[in-house]
């Protein structure tokens, strides 16, 4: 009896001693969806949603400061803005991973007259930016569907649906959905792009599956921007288009037009533009991921 | 005990979690990769195998022999094929026709996979009846034989989920497949192995 005593609190004193150090992190709301659970936590002054709990290689999907402040956390939110260099007031709009919403928030604001639509395949996630992101879809101009985002695409190639600008930040707990990275789907996005219009992509670069995933973008499209900060070079950028991208330096003249009103969002764009390449920097030989082949969580370890 | 019987029924094993693996990456560039996407293929290869169990026994009935076995993986291999040249037609037509994708995924499931994983399940219930020599040991040898194909099974599942789906492209896997299935039918007809000598005895 006494020894089951000593091992429990052993036991006990074990587990204290490999609980996460909580600091001043604070779980605002967990919940269990069909895909992950969905975690929004408030720390270091940023509210954050994550799809996992440990700390460790933990990815935040959406943050933003608990302040209320309008600026952009994430350095690949930044590197997002440069899609107002390439756009001229669109007007319809569809976001492929809504998450928290941060960066519909944000379209919405710079483009006031655009139809945007997200699609998002977790009820709860939709659920949590309303709640916690201020993320809002009242009105006509906007519309959420639940649904995958793949099939949500395809079904729009059949109704003749047709974006000016795509934004591609479908993402799971791992990485981008390997149905989501192939050349078919991108084929299909590009089927409802209007033509000279922008599709963007968030992706890493910190991986093996880089030279895959670019050189399939690469064969789908043909020239790519990609963009990501000098310092920081994990997160990447990816601007395509169904027709011949604007020169570079055409895009200055946008980047500094934008440069004041950029900055309540914390975002220099003038740093976004030079983030700006169209370098080949990828390995040209690599296979492409297509629905045959996509072992992308397989390539990315 | 036969070995030739536990390989096949290994193999077997092996191919129907290759098969059901592929079912969502066949499935999800029209279905998508939702939760309900692999309920609609689990439910077709459970009800598939549950099927297969019935025809396998009731055929074991019927002077039971390893040519008649190695058929069975024969024509498995053979209505593997269908399934291989036809996915993306069929998932294209059912994808137009059954906007919901719940029920989409389940009528493309039960199109593709229905019948091979029903004669694939057919495997178990006859290698049972090969392998039987009496009815005190038939406990034993059932449970050894389903310890070979689970085990079979689970390499397959990690196998095609951790390596083959690296190594190759999906249709090449599934071809792979039939054609292994379709080697070890025909060794299995041109060398027929007699039942397990207890039996012979008593008849």
């Amino acid at each position: 009896m006494n020894s089951i005593l000593r091992l429990s609190v052993a036991l006990l004193l074990i587990s204290f001693a490999f609980m996460p150090s909580s600091g001043n992190a604070k779980l605002l709301e967990e919940e269990r969806s069909l895909y992950q659970n969905v975690y929004v936590v408030q720390e270091n002054g940023y509210i954050c949603m994550r799809f996992r709990k440990k700390k460790h290689n933990d990815l935040s999907q959406s943050c933003i400061y608990d302040d209320g402040s309008k600026q952009l956390v994430f350095d690949y939110y930044k590197l997002a803005m440069s899609a107002t260099f390439f756009l001229n007031e669109p007007k319809d709009i569809l976001v492929v991973g809504l998450g928290g919403g941060v960066l519909v928030n944000h379209y919405k604001e710079l483009y006031p007259n655009a139809n945007i639509t997200s699609v998002e395949i977790d009820p709860v996630v939709t659920e949590m930016a309303k709640k916690y992101f201020n993320y809002t879809d009242d009105g006509a101009q906007y519309k959420t569907h639940v649904r995958d985002g793949r099939v949500f695409v395809k079904r729009a190639q059949r109704k003749d649906q047709r974006y000016d600008f795509i934004l591609l930040d479908a993402f799971n707990s791992d990485y981008i959905p390997e149905h989501m990275m192939t050349k078919e789907y991108l084929e299909e996005v590009k089927s409802i792009l209007k033509p000279g219009g922008i599709i963007m992509a968030n992706t890493f670069s910190s991986s093996a599956l880089f030279h895959h995933e670019s050189e399939t973008y690469h064969q789908v499209f043909g020239e790519l921007y990609q963009v990501s900060f000098k310092d920081e070079k994990t997160n990447r950028v990816i601007v395509v288009s169904n027709e011949k991208l604007p020169q570079k330096r055409s895009l200055l003249k946008r980047a500094n037009e934008y440069k004041g009103l950029m900055m309540q969002y914390g975002v220099d764009t003038l740093k976004v533009f030079d983030a700006i390449s169209n370098d080949i920097n990828w390995d040209t030989s690599a296979k492409i991921l297509t629905d045959q082949y996509s072992p992308a969580n397989l390539l990315k370890n | 005990m036969n070995t030739l019987v536990l390989i096949c029924a290994f193999i077997m094993g092996f191919s129907i979690m290759t098969v059901e693996l592929l079912g969502g990456k066949i499935l999800s560039p029209y279905f998508g990769g939702s939760v309900y996407v692999w309920g609609s293929i689990i439910t077709v290869f459970m009800l598939a195998l549950s099927v297969g169990y019935l025809f396998g026994g009731k055929l074991s009935l019927n002077e039971p022999n390893t040519r008649k076995y190695g058929m069975i993986f024969i024509i498995a291999a053979i209505t593997i094929l269908p399934l291989v040249l036809g996915h993306e037609a069929i998932s294209d037509w059912i994808f137009m026709l059954i906007e919901d994708p719940r029920y989409g995924s389940l009528v493309a499931s039960i199109i593709l996979f229905l019948l091979p994983t029903t004669i694939m399940g057919m495997i178990a219930p006859y290698s049972v009846r090969l392998l039987v020599a009496n009815a005190e040991s038939s406990g034993q040898t059932a449970g050894f034989l389903y310890f070979v194909s689970t085990l079979g099974s689970a390499l397959g599942t990690i196998m095609t989920s951790f390596y083959l789906v690296l190594w190759f492209e999906i249709d090449h896997i599934l071809y792979g497949v039939a054609s292994v299935l379709a080697v070890v039918g025909i060794v299995s007809v041109l060398f027929p192995k007699p039942l397990p000598k207890a039996e012979l005895v008593n008849e």
